[in-house]
């Protein structure tokens, strides 16, 4: 086949592909298409998985070492730098496409390991490395002995719908994307759909918003649709400042294309023709992809005035947010757009009816939005028949904490926690004990022993206590304390509150205070701080439900989650730290008591030399002594000591 | 060269008040951080109030309003970070540089920021300096490290 | 009324659009609140006035939530007293705890929620976050330990007042409310129009005490110690004690100052006078120049402190006419102390005003006199009434005594200038009796009804109409001078502007309390006296014409012309 030049592909694409109402029957697009979205390849492509992860785990030493092999052997070989496939612990991640095989996928490729590699397989040989496995198709031949990706454990379990494209292709071309079936949705729409059909198709498919809530997008869209305004907006909540998720910057690094192709969905269902990607500056390589696909679509006329002679204008505009957790909240985002402080704002009025600069405005979480495309070309009922009765469709989860696979997975509506960690998570490492799931900050109560085969499922989430939250996963095992971890939530929500309604504002700072008090070192003839903490606990549970009740925010209702979890789930370990003045887990370092076991001490003086109080005393070659009054915990005698003579009671 | 604050305005010349976020933004990727100077300059040019203008900026976290060290850390704080042991980290940096989150210490070396979830929680606790990661931290290889960035920086003055 | 709702079990009935707050006051059901301000949209932001509506998951704020078809409504179950109960001993929780030494106690809405949601214990040992008082303008005085975060300060400085001296910094617990990089207030914009401490619910914004030096003062015995008072403060005394209006009205006041130790009090309303005909000749003198545009009063310090540092293009519009305050400053330090042969450093002067923003004005540079201040001391209407509390005086048990000689008449016009549009009528009158060319040719100022800030009137004087304006709040002044540029007018002539709402009847010194004390009743009180004095114009006043001759006469005196006259210069500030 001719190879074309770019704006003949350009031609090619948006005619016979995007504007043409046959292109699925024409069986010769086909074949012509997967040479561009590269299920085909006629010369060698190795691609390098550079998500910020990956990056930070040495992608970018990788790529030069496979840049710098491929030019010293003078090869014509298609380096691309590709996305995030979501197993974390395995980046660096390089997969090698070679003419007529199947592709490859190795884990864990460090640049010291690039020359072995590539020795290897470029002559068709297996290398000596972490094989995640093939991806195996009618169209290649396959590799003997080596498994497919999608049988490798994390992924066996996994649904990959929104991550279908994710560490396959190159995020920024548009090319590949539209081969591979992207912006169809967006073409058809603005030719054959009215913006109400389009909003009937998502409300039919029975969407739920991701971010939290929950909320049946289609009828927000709805609502904004019929609101008359002269000027309506579309904003994409990429703000994702919860501690512990990632996936939005996930699938924007590596699929920016069908976020884009989302907003322009969505602008045209509520008639916005303005649009704004709100997205946390520190998302550096997430822009600077985004950008690169927006400018990329634009060449391509998917965005502007009279998109395609459709007589549709959409524009998209991104924003970086300037760092505050608060501006998840939609209120808040409006104002942080409109360039004042991130205060959200009492509902009602909706933003759906007054948002930004008093227009309607729809804001919608990335996941959501990443959907739309797929319910729009594959149908509401296709839709509806992933996931189970009451929630439809899959779930991006951030696996992290005490688990063996990290990384980003998709799952089906339905599937059951216990699964999520042990089969594709692969269980607590180092033989522990799990103890809980912290499904992101504001969430409800964690998933515990007892509760571990709720099912992924807003409405079995609802009736434990708990919410899917945004997706944030973090596996907690016997070696966390679970009032440390409340404290450190409640630590979180009080440097992240904005300050504007008193609940919030006071009720947080008073909640860490009690918590602080809860775990400080016990002082001798200290009645006053006793006295402190236990009158602090026992306002605790009515000062956390007085916050929930009454405060103005999402933020503030939330922030005392942690906290009624502990007291709930893990009453046991809370009433050990506030009368028995002992951390379990020997996690908070105030309660922990050392001692020297006089038996084991050698008298090296090791642990003497290290204590920053001198709280121990001891001659050489006699056995030492610790002096509980001085102590604070630190632990550095026990770090220090090789004979095991440092005890933790 | 010396970064000019009228070319950075002059890429916002609409001057409405949407543009006030963005436009401290790329100041403060020019400058540094943001001075009275700066933000005076930026009330005339946007016709804001410079207490709005600074009550704005105060309120992300991401505004600086003093230099940062030859060598600025960030801590990630995340849960996952937590959760594998980052609080034990940020204590020892509090300690040994003698500084909050938010800071820089006295000689302008190390100046700290703690931040929640930079997204690699496979391979926590990890903190970046100056761009550079260095991941799985154990209190001990945090305080190599902390060396090695004494030890350059004195012979960046030796030299 | 549109439809009904239920509240605690009965039927209501409410408006389309209303919030639930109007609807349960106008039933009389009493809901707690601290940052709403009536006129202004609400926030939110302080949870306190929290029901629980049926259906509804969370309390909601009933003064954002509007009222809703077949809504159900509980506004004190056990779930909203306990909250609002809570949020109010977290407030306090994070409040000094120096009641008895607060300049607000006993007039302080945090006590009064406290007493109303029957707090009776100290349930959080809060850690405080130390905040330091800003002690830097001459007339208001910051403690933001003692604030409470309700934006009240915030929004009528910036939506009001158009100055943003002040502004939220920072977020969650270590906001405050502040200037930019915590500079003192001196070095700000503001205008020292005192409207943030009239809103303050608590002793966060106060005034700055001239109290203390007052007493020291008076005390020491070294120096005489002279107070003017000016009508409005007459009014508002009569206003606060519910006096009736009489024509020795101000023979009260002057009593209870007599009983504080004051050892001379004079009339400001002989100032009064001067200041309405300097700033008539003023403005005759510009009509015969044929100048375009009007010219604008320049009583108000917050106005010309505005003027000067955000609209220093219309200093030339200013009449260069000093205060009233000022001018009796600048007669008693120079011109009475060679009548009665006294030196000028042996009186402290004391004013008596209903504005914080006097004691700026006080300590202005144009108001020295050979390095002496002209005003020594400015006391607000609240600190006389503190003074006369503590010096154990009732003003309604007193017999009137009379202003002291030589400052001891008045007319009709000086009670004008306490209510706004008053000093435009004095001056209009003013004017009149200057360019009336017959006996026969009549007044006439009609003062239109049921238009809010900003009024017009025409004054037909001979064959020519002149045009006054008055306007009070700085917002509506702005926008006002903008449409009169805009439009291109030059109907108007004169236009009277005032910082505060309702001028000084709403000044930024009036007393605070529980249960507020309008303006248009100082007002009325004002215009009953007006009624009272036998001499209706300012030039009536046989006084002037004596003082007049006096300062021509004496030697070494400045020309009378420029005696009372000042200038303005722009304001460098941070804004």
């Amino acid at each position: 086949m001719k190879a074309k030049s770019a704006e003949e592909l350009k031609q090619f694409l948006v005619r016979q592909v995007l504007l043409n109402p046959r292109r699925i029957d024409l069986p010769q697009l086909e074949k012509e298409l997967s040479y561009i979205s590269r299920e085909r390849v006629s010369k060698p492509v190795i691609y390098v998985g550079m998500g910020t992860c990956g990056r930070i785990a040495g992608a970018d030493k990788t790529f030069s070492a496979i840049r710098e092999y491929l030019d010293d052997h003078g090869m014509d070989v298609d380096l691309v730098e590709g996305g995030c496939v979501g197993l974390c612990s395995a980046e660096p991640v390089v997969d090698v496409q070679l003419p007529g095989k199947a592709r490859i996928s190795f884990g864990n490729v460090y640049h010291e390991q690039v020359q072995h590699l590539l020795d290897e397989i470029m002559n068709h040989n297996l290398p000596e490395a972490n094989i995640i496995g093939q991806y195996g198709n009618d169209i290649s031949q396959s590799w003997e002995g080596v498994q497919q990706v999608e049988e490798h454990p994390f992924f066996a379990g996994q649904k990959r719908v929104l991550l279908d494209n994710c560490g396959l292709i190159d995020p920024v071309s548009v090319e590949e994307y539209i081969a591979r079936g992207g912006y169809w949705a967006f073409a058809d729409t603005i030719s054959k759909h009215t913006p109400a059909s389009v909003c009937q198709i998502v409300e039919d498919s029975e969407l739920a918003g991701r971010g939290g809530g929950g909320y049946p997008a289609g009828k927000k869209w709805t609502n904004a649709l019929k609101t008359i305004s002269d000027q309506k907006f579309l904003v994409c909540n990429a703000v994702e400042s919860d501690p512990g998720s990632y996936m939005n910057r996930v699938i924007i690094e590596s699929n920016p294309h069908r976020l884009i192709e989302a907003i322009l969905i969505a602008a045209y269902a509520i008639g916005a023709t303005k649009s704004f990607i709100f997205i946390r500056k520190e998302f550096t390589l997430a822009i600077e992809r985004l950008e690169k696909a927006i400018e990329n679509a634009r060449q391509y006329g998917l965005m502007g005035h009279h998109i395609f002679d459709s007589g549709v204008n959409i524009d998209i505009i991104v924003k970086q947010g300037a760092r505050a957790f608060v501006c998840g909240e939609e209120t808040a985002l409006n104002n942080s757009i409109e360039g004042k402080r991130a205060m959200p704002e009492s509902k009602p009025p909706y933003p759906s009816e007054k948002g930004l600069w008093n227009k309607p405005t729809i804001v919608n979480n990335v996941e959501t939005l990443f959907n739309v495309p797929l319910i729009i070309k594959n149908g509401a009922e296709w839709y509806k028949s992933i996931g189970n009765e009451k929630s439809k469709g899959t779930k991006l989860f951030t696996l992290s904490g005490k688990i063996k696979h990290c990384g980003t997975a998709e799952v089906e509506m339905g599937h059951s926690f216990r699964d999520i960690v042990w089969k594709i998570g692969g269980g607590i490492p180092n033989g522990k004990k799990f103890k809980a799931i912290v499904l992101g900050i504001n969430s409800g109560n964690y998933i515990i022993e007892e509760t571990l085969d709720t099912r992924v499922d807003f409405e079995e989430l609802r009736n434990i206590g708990s919410s899917l939250g945004s997706g944030g996963f973090v596996v907690v095992d016997e070696t966390i304390c679970m009032v440390d971890l409340a404290k450190f939530f409640t630590n979180f929500f009080k440097k992240e509150s904005c300050g504007k309604c008193i609940p919030c504002r006071e009720g947080t700072a008073r909640m860490l205070e009690i918590m602080e008090i809860a775990t400080q070192r016990p002082g001798k003839n200290n009645n006053f701080q006793t006295l402190e903490r236990f009158k602090g606990v026992m306002q605790l549970r009515g000062l956390a439900s007085v916050i929930k009740d009454s405060s103005l925010c999402a933020l503030g209702k939330s922030a005392p989650n942690a906290i009624l979890n502990t007291l709930k789930n893990f009453k046991s370990e809370f009433d050990t730290h506030i009368f028995e003045r002992k951390c379990p887990a020997n996690v908070c370092r105030d309660l922990r008591v050392f001692l020297i076991d006089v038996e084991k001490c050698t008298g090296c003086t090791a642990c003497y030399k290290k204590c920053p109080v001198d709280a121990i005393i001891g001659s050489a070659r006699h056995p030492h002594f610790i002096v509980e009054d001085k102590c604070i915990g630190c632990g550095l005698c026990y770090d220090a000591c090789k004979f095991n003579a440092v005890l933790i009671q | 060269m010396q970064p000019n604050i009228e070319s950075i305005l002059e890429k916002f010349p609409n001057k409405q008040r949407e543009d006030l976020i963005p436009l401290l933004q790329k100041i403060q990727d020019e400058f540094g951080f943001l001075s009275e100077e700066i933000i005076t300059r930026v009330g005339a040019y946007l016709s804001i109030s410079v207490n709005k203008i600074y009550g704005v900026a105060t309120f992300y976290d991401n505004f600086r309003f003093g230099p940062v060290g030859r060598y600025h850390i960030r801590l990630c704080h995340g849960t996952a970070c937590h959760v594998a042991g980052s609080s034990t980290l940020l204590q020892e940096l509090e300690k040994q540089l003698k500084i909050k989150s938010g800071e820089t210490d006295k000689e302008g070396l190390f100046s700290l920021e703690v931040v929640s979830c930079v997204g690699a929680c496979g391979l926590a606790p990890l903190i970046e300096i100056n761009g550079e990661y260095f991941t799985g931290l154990t209190l001990a290889k945090l305080n190599e490290v902390l060396d090695s960035k004494r030890a350059k920086d004195q012979t960046v003055y030796e030299s | 009324m549109d439809f009904k709702i239920e509240v605690n079990n009965s039927l209501v009935d409410v408006r389309e659009g209303e919030t639930l707050l109007t609807a349960l006051r106008r039933q009389g059901i009493k809901v707690p609140t601290l940052c709403h301000m009536n006129r202004f949209s609400p926030t939110g932001a302080c949870r306190l006035c929290v029901v629980e509506v049926e259906g509804k998951r969370d309390l909601i704020t009933s003064c954002s939530y509007p009222v809703e078809k077949d809504m159900k409504v509980f506004t004190n179950t056990q779930r909203v007293i306990k909250a609002r109960k809570l949020i109010v001993e977290m407030l306090l929780s994070n409040h000094p705890d120096d009641c008895l030494y607060c300049e607000r106690n006993g007039n302080c809405e945090l006590q009064w929620l406290a007493d109303e949601m029957n707090v009776k214990e100290r349930k959080f040992f809060a850690r405080k976050n130390p905040y330091f008082p800003d002690g830097s303008s001459t007339s208001v005085f910051r403690d933001p330990a003692k604030c409470v975060l309700c934006s009240r300060c915030v929004r009528i400085c910036e939506e009001t007042q158009l100055v943003t001296a002040i502004d939220f910094i920072s977020r969650g617990n270590q906001i405050r409310v502040n200037s930019a990089f915590n500079k003192g207030l001196n070095v700000s914009s503001c205008i020292n129009c005192g409207q943030c401490i009239m809103v303050c619910p608590t002793g966060a914004l106060t005034d700055i005490s001239h109290i203390e030096k007052v007493q020291a003062a008076i005390d020491k015995k070294k120096k005489e110690v002279m107070f003017f008072v000016s009508p409005s403060v007459t009014a508002s005394m009569a206003e606060h004690f519910g006096l009736k209006p009489d024509k020795d009205l101000g023979g009260l006041v002057c009593a209870a100052l007599k009983k504080i130790g004051a050892d001379k009090v004079f009339d400001l309303g002989l100032a009064s006078d001067l200041n309405v005909e300097v700033e008539a000749r003023l403005l005759a003198q510009r009509i015969k120049n044929g100048a375009k545009g009007p010219i604008f009063s320049s009583c108000c310090p917050g106005w010309i402190k505005y003027v000067e540092e955000f609209r220093p293009e219309l200093i030339p519009s200013l009449a260069v006419s000093k205060s009233p305050q000022q001018i009796f400053g600048k007669l008693l330090k120079t011109w009475y102390t060679k009548q009665v042969k006294m030196l000028p450093d042996n009186i402290y002067s004391v004013a008596v005003m209903p504005c914080v923003g006097k004691k700026f004005e006080a300590s202005r540079e144009e108001m020295t006199h050979k390095g002496i201040s002209e005003v020594d001391a400015v006391l607000t209407v609240r600190e006389l009434m503190r003074m006369m509390r503590t010096n154990g005086i009732d003003v309604r048990n007193l017999e009137p005594m009379p202003f002291d000689e030589p400052f001891s008449g008045s007319s009709a016009a000086a009670w004008k200038l306490g209510y706004s549009g008053g000093k435009a009528e004095a001056i209009a009158m003013e004017l009149f009796e200057t360019l009336k060319t017959s006996a026969r040719d009549t007044f006439k100022f009609s003062v239109p009804k049921n238009i809010a800030g900003r009024k017009e009137s025409k004054v037909t004087i001979g064959k020519k109409t002149y045009g006054f304006a008055w306007v009070s709040g700085i917002e509506r002044a702005d926008s006002y001078i903008n449409q009169l540029i805009a439009e291109g007018r030059d109907d108007i002539h004169y236009v009277e502007v005032m910082a505060c709402l309702e001028g000084c009847a709403g000044g930024g010194g009036q007393p605070i309390n529980r249960i507020p004390e309008k303006p248009r009743n100082r007002k009325k009180i004002c215009q009953d006296m007006e009624k009272l004095n036998q001499w209706k114009t300012s030039s009536e006043n046989p006084a002037l014409e004596k003082l007049y001759r006096s300062i021509k006469n004496s030697p070494d005196q400045e020309n009378p012309e420029t005696y009372f006259h000042t200038n303005f210069q722009q304001r460098e500030v941070l804004k």
